[in-house]
């Protein structure tokens, strides 16, 4: 066991100073899961005072769409989001550039290790999406970033939404991961959220609820240059995005804004993550795409 | 009383009361009441131990007169998909549940008009024949009262003639809210109103038995009605000091005629920690990760509990409403130590039975939860026949079976 001292720690940070590697590993070695809690949840605060935010998303899989294919965005998106395997650059262009012709919405696409494979070189790929109305790239995976790549961005006029982390790794791996992206986004200021928990998981061994919210906690810490820390509606379901909430998180990211109400209008989606973000005593506020505030 | 009076009183490990605890409730941050529970865990179990026991869930029938409206499990009398078990499905999840180093039966089920009280006798009888130490851990308070009511015994005859045939212990079902307001909109004051679910459980200490104590919230309830039941509950351990633990959970609205929605996790967080607050009598909290998944289920060991609850097999009532989550012995396991602490089986009285039983012997992995019926399954045994049904359904079903 690692003895913290907490209070040492929250006056530290209430002074603006950065914790030192030496600090942030005895943190993560500590079994005092609420102090850390307590320390992430105050950067959050001084971040973002009592407000957390969310955004609806309308996903556009480019996966062998028409070319011709209809757009239709609904309202109650805050952000337009491409994903998918388009059949060449042109494609994936035509598709931002149809629907940037028909709303104001902010648009993001695609996983940043995806659009280097698309052939031709990333700065190319990334200016020709640009150019037809794309405003951010969608994601990036913390294992499978580099410089180069939020430089790329950087340079296209664009901004990275978020980073995730890939696959479970150990707190002093993901602590090295977090400090290098903090390095990355001190020299490019491209990166706009991180969602700390990871995207593969086994099923038989899934990451425990002690892991993931020491991660969200470490990251909210580590990153002080980057202003959101998300959790992943579709992906994390209610009761993992709002955990990360209690443990510095400020950010719902990806609810759909699709929803057929199956179960009525007071189990809608929409209602849900309001009751969660209420719950977790957050001040509700609805984003879009550019993090700005969305008025109903 | 401030907050930070009432934390502090906490703290010096001195009983706080109805007021102090709804003051908490409302105006402490998740943070303050987590710490609280945390503190107090770790002074009441300061080896860092975090028990768990390998049981099995069984519901012996799902036919229930008393309707409750929140839950989603029951089948009127005559309806197709009623079922009670036979007994040689009984011994089969026995045998299973043995296989994979359980010790218990957790067996509850409807009020069921046409099971007499023989046939709960003969039940136990028959299992404690077959497996002499096996434990039965059965039959919620509201159950023993209708038996009683059913065959015209008051409840302390019920009690003893069920000992006697074999029962170890009582599950604390059935309690939801202890408070009668809360029972008549909840539809579930005929089934036992708050004294009698607490008499039943005074009457069963006083002959000997440990039970258990739960709470469902967060269907109809209001905060004030929360605090009422846990200090009628903490009463009542003052008096008979018979309760080993407490359990809460969620109400799950799925496919109930209450329906609603569920209260999120952070609710759960704080409603556990508050309850290790104010049950200062109470040893034991489980964790009801069967409601709140794995996740929100290992966080609790940070907001004051300090057992994982079963290893369950197979569970039906909480899956009939929404809720399928499963950890087998390996899954519990991994979460326990993960969170710093070391695990231990348990009995039903929390005694220490030892380290996990896959360090043993090889334990096949389990990741689903079984159910009360197979497919295909007969619905009603045959062996009902040897018993007389009160109800016309019952007696034409019997009539039906072959002998």
């Amino acid at each position: 066991m690692v003895a913290v001292d907490f209070d040492q720690l929250t006056e530290a940070l209430a002074a603006g100073t950065a914790l030192s590697g030496t600090q942030l590993r005895a943190l993560a070695h500590s079994r005092d899961l609420i102090g850390l809690g307590m320390l992430a949840a105050d950067v959050r605060t001084r971040l973002h005072g009592g407000r957390g935010t969310f955004v609806r998303i309308e996903t556009i899989d480019v996966t062998g769409r028409p070319e011709d294919a209809a757009v239709e965005v609904p309202a109650e998106a805050g952000e337009v989001r491409f994903m998918g395997t388009p059949v060449s650059l042109e494609a994936a262009v035509a598709a931002v550039r149809a629907v940037r012709a028909t709303t104001a919405v902010p648009l993001s696409g695609w996983a940043l290790d995806a659009l280097v494979h698309w052939g031709g070189s990333l700065a190319a790929t990334l200016g020709a999406l640009r150019a037809a109305g794309l405003d951010a790239v969608a994601t990036a995976r913390l294992d499978r970033l580099d410089l180069e790549q939020l430089r790329a961005v950087a340079d296209a006029g664009l901004v990275l939404q978020t980073v995730t982390v890939g696959v479970p790794s150990d707190d002093d791996v993901l602590l090295d991961q977090l400090e290098q992206l903090r390095a990355w986004q001190a020299a490019t200021g491209v990166v706009r959220a991180c969602a700390p928990l990871p995207v593969e998981v086994s099923a038989e061994q899934p990451t425990t609820g002690y892991d993931d919210m020491r991660h969200v906690a470490l990251a909210r810490l580590v990153l002080d240059n980057v202003t959101h820390v998300q959790a992943h509606w579709t992906r994390m379901g209610a009761k993992l995005s709002q955990s990360c909430l209690l443990f510095g998180a400020n950010d719902i990211d990806a609810v759909p804004a699709r929803d057929a109400m199956p179960h009525g209008p007071r189990r809608a989606i929409l209602e849900e993550v309001r009751r969660n973000l209420q719950a977790a005593s957050l001040d509700v506020v609805e984003r879009d795409g550019a993090f700005a505030e969305r008025r109903a | 009383m401030t907050v930070d009076a009432i934390a502090a009183k906490v703290t010096r490990g001195e009983r706080i009361d109805a007021d102090e605890a709804l003051t908490l409730y409302r105006e402490a941050s998740t943070w303050q009441l987590g710490r609280l529970a945390d503190g107090i865990r770790a002074r009441r179990h300061p080896e860092r131990l975090v028990t768990y026991i390998i049981d099995r869930n069984v519901n012996y029938t799902n036919v229930c007169v008393a309707r409750c409206n929140f839950c989603a499990f029951y089948r009127t009398v005559g309806s197709p998909d009623g079922y009670v078990l036979s007994r040689e499905e009984l011994f089969a999840k026995i045998d299973e549940t043995i296989s994979v180093g359980g010790s218990q039966l957790l067996l509850q089920g409807g009020h069921n008009p046409d099971l007499p009280l023989a046939w709960y006798e003969d039940l136990f009888r028959a299992v404690k024949g077959a497996y002499p130490t096996f434990r039965l851990h059965a039959l919620s308070p509201p159950e023993i009262l209708h038996i009683s009511r059913m065959s015209k015994l008051p409840v302390p005859e019920v009690v003893s003639r069920l000992i006697a045939a074999g029962l170890d212990s009582v599950p604390g079902g059935g309690a939801e809210i202890l408070v009668d307001r809360v029972r008549k909109l909840l539809n579930c004051y005929g089934k036992a109103t708050a004294d009698e679910w607490l008499g039943v459980m005074r009457e069963v200490h006083l002959q000997g038995l440990r039970t258990t104590a739960t709470m469902m919230y967060g269907s109809v309830e209001t905060p004030e009605e929360r605090i009422e039941h846990m200090m009628r509950l903490r009463a009542l351990q003052d008096e008979t000091h018979g309760f080993t633990a407490f359990i809460t959970w969620s109400y799950q609205p799925d496919h109930t005629e209450l329906a609603g929605v569920e209260l999120t996790g952070v609710e759960y967080l704080r409603t556990l920690a508050l309850s290790r607050i104010v049950l200062d009598n109470f040893d034991n909290l489980q964790a009801s990760w069967v409601t709140q998944g794995g996740k929100v289920g290992q966080l609790s060991l940070a907001f004051g509990a300090n057992d994982m609850g079963s290893v369950m097999i197979e569970e039906n009532v909480v899956r009939a409403a929404g809720a399928s989550f499963c950890m087998d012995e390996v899954e519990i396991v991994r979460n326990i130590e993960n969170a710093g602490f070391t695990p231990m089986r348990r009995t039903m009285h929390y005694d220490l039975v030892g380290p996990p039983v896959f360090l043993e012997r090889a334990v096949p992995r389990r990741l689903s939860l079984d159910v009360a019926k197979r497919d295909g399954a007969d619905l009603m045994p045959a062996e009902l026949a040897a018993y007389e049904a009160r109800t016309r359904a019952g007696r034409e079903q019997r009539a039906q079976s072959p002998s």
